[in-house]
């Protein structure tokens, strides 16, 4: 019944809001577009612009003009950008629409998207622009069968991706706070459509728990996100395997400069490392680990148990083992850690040093991977490796390109919905049930919108469980 | 004296559906026929005699504001009128009156009677006659045809309608009725799909019976109350209704008879509705409750007989008998007529237009609980909507179609021919999106200028509606120019100098305290008018926002899907969603978007050919 959740995932918007979408592809392309479009796009845009006084804004239509963007929350420099501005209905949707061409890469483009959502603007759906476009009769019939076929796959896509990932604890977590608030609701309801059986209003101390439950729930889940952002977009790659087995160096030359420290002393990695790079139109995240060691030291114990549980958190698993040491019971326990994971690539290092290895109990384990032998000095094998890696991305990846998009419009979804919540707090006490209902309503069908959900029926069902109504 | 056996429309049914379809399509001018089982029992409440509450009263409402008769009716037939809700909110707030059954009735079949395009006719429909897919006329039980241009069905439980009580089950309508035989073989035949649902009913008892001492009297309203806009409120006399409980004993002698139950038997095979549980359904559902509020509600001047709301049960007589004597207050009662489920025929809505006109076969119009529906309100609903719909159609005039945002009617509706009910449906606030928007008091504003429109509203009343409501607009704009001033009392010190109407914002102002805050001001004299005002003023905000969800929600309705629509020749859509439209045939994008398994994509795909379509 998956088509039953795409169902719930529309929101066309109303005329008079205004969307913003990344509009190039994921990855690290010189340029990234963001474009906003609708009534208030000059505006909202002009929020996060520091300008020349001299030159007016918007700037005069179909032309480029230069601009810093900044957080107007702590005035931050974020990007030097390129501001480009089409009145209506002479764009791409027929509305005024604005263009930001910023520095590319997954870091500029989304921080500049969340700084317009913050300034008013709404994460648009997949096929959005182009629905505006259709409906205020932009499109022009053969552009919009090409648009259309693009849109079409990647939608698909999409909400396949936005339900991959909604069946994780994401879900769970949203569904459990719109429970909550459903069965309040259900209580507020109950009483209104069967006044002959409970003639008073819900009182508000009722009221007040659950929502302050529901509001501190919801932050909590947006700082957990907030946290974990970049990850949940980028490819998640850990590098695991015992002390001194150069994990740190491969990173290093990964990256392309000294991020790690580098010792040959055996436990120097104990606070994780993490870093970000991109490579064939993919963005990684990548994470040094603990050395897996048999130790009694309970700072470096707790160190690699947390190396173990990330190993079970990412997309790709790079286990290493050194090539220039024997084969040992730390090694033993590296293949133990990752032998239950199909998106392992085993990684011989220090190629370099005089070979000492038992390279078939690697093969032995490993029997339809080919083992990488690599080395940082001589940059062996890390051409071959970068390969693996984006092979391993392309299969493991979310989805295209919407997939930003897709985590900005639940956390959007989630802010509208704690907005609501706190209009209905300011609200309790002072306006009748019908009205406060309003509120948590929206904050349901906000909720619902993520997890696929009917607002109407689902309350229904609640109340004829819960309640003993009726004649 | 009617010189042919051709009407223009043919009502079949003279319920609450029924009744309403046939006023429409005689004050449009237009001939009907109106052919009931009995024509002592138009009109009939077999149920509560009951019109109102929050969701059905609004109903009610909306039918008085497109020129329909049950607001009209119970105004001038209750015996007892109140408000409901009125600390819950402007949205929800309701009247609720209790009817004098047989003089509802008796008064609805005057003014049929009275009407000169309206002829009444006893007997049942045996056959529906059709030619290429249009309806052409009936074939009655005396073998008799009458030819039409339009048939509107609101058969309710008649069509091949089966009553339990208890072991016992037989063929009936209703209780001591004849059910309706041929007409469901005679739909099904034209390829129409039907279902089986099932409803009941309470016992009723004799008032002289009941120990009144041991109950709570529920009185109702001191104040005159009317349902209609164009009924003056004036004193009548009003009777109380009463509240008692059901007891452990209660609850005992039910559970110790479940097996006797049709209900838990297997006995009964239809789908009744989980708003309106019997009785034995509710004790057996939500065991730890050791009572239930029960309300005796009189059922007219000229009798009686009580109904006895939260009793309805399809156990056996004896069953029924006592554990109605375990009730305090109905310890020596008996049983004037017993309590019974009813299981009947129902189209699936899903195959019905917006007209409430069948897909299949045109100018077939349904309406009511053949439709899957439960109570007057919403079948009188789906009635005038029907009827005005039919006549339309033969008078070559624009379809009447309510929306989601301009009435409950139309949420109705679009739920049934959209979603389908597995439930006998009724409707409730909660099933509209824009509650706060279709309010009980501004049905006129909503929907007064369809029935204007159809002729169902004179000019005269139209002018008086309009009139009203200029007055509300005016006086709005009005608050705005007074300002409370230095002499205000203390409590409202905080407003002096700001309008009249920022005063009324907030929420422990009243209207009736503003000749206070600046003595100049010439209040409205209107307890009406008054209210209205007030609620515009101090729910502007959440109004406004409601409008925005409005303006959004129309952008997609207005895209209109032709149903002859090939989704077939649309690449790109779901498997699902195709057979899900191709099936639904919705009329817009909008209702589209509302069929479960058509997502978005393949909404924008849609609208995509659509559009192509168009500029071919």
């Amino acid at each position: 019944m998956m088509d039953n959740n795409y169902s719930n995932f529309m929101d066309f918007g109303t005329p008079d809001d205004t969307i913003a979408a990344i509009a190039t592809p994921r990855g690290s392309g010189a340029i990234g577009i963001i474009r906003v479009s609708g009534p208030d796009s000059t505006s909202i845009v002009e929020n996060l612009l520091v300008r020349d006084s001299s030159s007016p804004f918007p700037p005069a239509p179909r032309k480029m003009t230069l601009a810093k963007i900044i957080d107007p929350s702590n005035g931050a420099s974020i990007d030097r950008a390129m501001i480009a501005f089409f009145k209506a209905p002479d764009s791409y949707t027929g509305e005024d629409v604005i263009e930001i061409f910023c520095h590319g890469g997954i870091l500029i483009t989304r921080e500049i998207l969340s700084l317009l959502i913050s300034a008013g603007a709404r994460a648009a759906q997949p096929g959005e622009f182009t629905c505006r476009a259709f409906l205020n009769g932009k499109m022009d019939l053969v552009q919009a069968e090409s648009v259309l076929d693009v849109i079409n796959a990647r939608n698909r896509a999409f909400l396949d991706a936005a339900l991959k990932q909604l069946s994780g604890s994401l879900s769970s977590r949203i569904k459990n706070v719109r429970n909550n608030l459903l069965s309040l609701l259900s209580i507020i309801e109950v009483v209104i459509e069967y006044p002959e059986e409970s003639s008073d209003q819900v009182p508000a101390s009722d009221i007040k728990p659950v929502i302050d439950r529901a509001v501190s729930d919801l932050s909590n889940l947006l700082d957990r996100a907030n946290s974990s952002n970049i990850s949940n977009n980028a490819v998640g790659i850990v590098l695991i395997g015992k002390p001194n087995a150069g994990k740190s160096s491969l990173m290093n030359r990964i990256l392309g400069y000294d991020r790690v420290i580098v010792s040959d002393t055996p436990g120097t990695t104990r606070d994780f490392v993490t870093d970000w790079f991109s490579s064939g139109g993919f963005d990684f995240e990548i994470m040094d680990t603990a050395g897996i060691t048999n130790t009694e030291n309970i700072v470096e114990s707790e160190g690699i148990k947390k190396s173990f549980s990330s190993v079970k958190n990412s997309d790709i698993i790079l286990a290493l083992f050194d090539g220039s040491a024997e084969w040992n019971s730390d090694d033993d326990t590296v293949i133990d850690a990752v032998s239950e994971y199909k998106n392992v690539i085993p990684v011989i290092t220090k190629k370099d040093l005089d070979k000492l290895i038992d390279t078939y109990r690697i093969s032995d384990q490993f029997s339809d991977t080919d083992i990488i032998c690599s080395s940082t000095k001589s940059g062996e094998g890390l051409d071959e490796l970068l390969g693996r890696i984006a092979c391993l991305a392309e299969s493991s990846a979310p989805c295209s390109s919407d997939s930003l998009i897709l985590n900005l419009r639940h956390r959007d979804l989630i802010t509208m919905a704690m907005d609501s919540l706190c209009k209905c707090m300011e609200n309790l006490g002072s306006v009748p049930d019908d009205i406060l209902s309003i509120d948590i309503r929206d904050a349901v069908d906000a909720l619902g919108r993520i997890t696929g959900e009917d607002t109407s029926s689902d309350l229904l069902n609640t109340i004829f469980s819960n309640f003993c109504v009726g004649k | 004296m009617k010189k042919t056996d051709y009407y223009d429309v043919i009502v079949v049914g003279a319920g609450h559906a029924g009744v309403e379809a046939a006023l429409a399509v005689a004050r449009m001018n237009l001939d009907v026929l109106l052919v009931t089982i009995n024509l002592d029992t138009i009109g009939l409440m077999p149920c509560n005699p009951s019109i109102g509450g929050p969701g059905k009263g609004h109903i009610a409402r909306e039918i008085d504001a497109l020129g329909g008769e049950m607001a009209r009716n119970i105004d001038e037939t209750h015996i007892h009128i109140r408000w409901l809700n009125t600390s819950k909110g402007p949205a929800v707030q309701a009247l609720r009156a209790q009817a004098d059954k047989l003089r509802y009735q008796s008064r609805l079949k005057h003014i049929l009677e009275s009407n000169n395009k309206i002829y009444l006719r006893q007997g049942m429909v045996t056959k529906l006659i059709t030619q290429e897919n249009y309806v052409k006329g009936i074939v009655i039980d005396t073998g008799e045809r009458f030819y039409t241009g339009a048939i509107i069905a609101t058969t309710g439980t008649f069509l091949n309608g089966i009553i339990h009580i208890g072991e016992k089950k037989f063929p009936a309508g209703r209780l001591g009725e004849f059910p309706a035989v041929g007409m469901t073989e005679s739909l099904q035949e034209l390829g129409i799909e039907t279902g089986r649902l099932k409803t009941g009913t309470v016992a009723r008892v004799n008032s002289k019976q009941i120990d009144f001492s041991r109950c709570i009297e529920q009185k109702p309203s001191s104040i005159p109350l009317a349902f209609s806009y164009f009924t003056t409120p004036a004193p009548r006399k009003q009777l109380s209704c009463w509240i008692t409980h059901t007891t452990s004993e209660t609850h005992d002698i039910i559970r110790s008879n479940f097996d006797r139950a049709p209900l838990f038997s297997g006995q009964i095979k239809g789908i009744g509705p989980r708003y309106c549980p019997s009785i034995e359904d509710k004790v057996n559902k939500f065991p730890d409750r050791d009572s239930h509020q029960i309300f005796l509600e009189p059922e007219g001047l000229g009798t009686n007989e009580i109904y006895m709301m939260g009793l309805s049960s399809s156990l056996p007589i004896d069953v029924q008998k006592a554990f109605i004597n375990s009730i305090p207050g109905l310890e020596n009662v008996d049983i004037m007529r017993p309590g019974y489920a009813i299981e009947y025929d129902f189209v699936f809505p899903t195959q019905l237009r917006p007209t409430l006109e069948t897909k299949k076969i045109r100018n077939l119009y349904l309406a009511g609980q053949i439709n899957g529906t439960s109570g007057y309100e919403e079948a009188a609903g789906q009635g005038i909507v029907s009827g005005v719909n039919a006549a339309a159609s033969i008078l070559g005039l624009r379809p009447l179609v309510i929306k989601r945002h301009e009435g409950y009617i139309g949420v109705l509706i679009d739920d049934l021919i959209t979603k389908g009910t597995e439930e006998p449906y009724r409707i409730f606030t909660a099933r509209a999106e824009y509650r706060l928007s279709m309010r009980f008091d501004n049905a006129d504003t909503r929907l007064a200028m369809y029935g204007h429109e159809y002729g169902l509203i004179s000019d005269e009343k139209f002018d008086f509606l309009n009139k009203r409501i200029n007055i509300i607009n005016s006086e709005i704009d009005n608050l705005e120019k007074y300002h409370v001033l230095n002499d205000a009392p203390s409590k409202f010190s905080a407003f002096v100098s700001k309008s009249l109407r920022h005063a009324l914002k907030a929420p422990e102002t009243t209207y009736g305290d503003l000749k206070d805050l600046n003595s100049s001001y010439p209040p409205v004299d209107d307890d009406d008018l008054t209210s209205r005002i007030q609620i515009e003023v101090k729910y502007e905000g959440y109004l406004k926002r409601q409008k925005k969800q409005i303006d959004e929600f129309k952008k997609y309705e207005s895209i209109s899907l032709p149903e002859d629509f090939d989704y077939d020749k649309v690449e790109g859509i779901t498997v699902e969603a195709r057979s899900k439209l191709k099936n639904i045939r919705p009329a817009s994008v909008g209702q589209a978007s509302r069929i479960s398994g058509v997502s978005p994509a393949d909404i924008t795909v849609l609208i995509y050919f659509l559009r192509k379509a168009s500029s071919r």
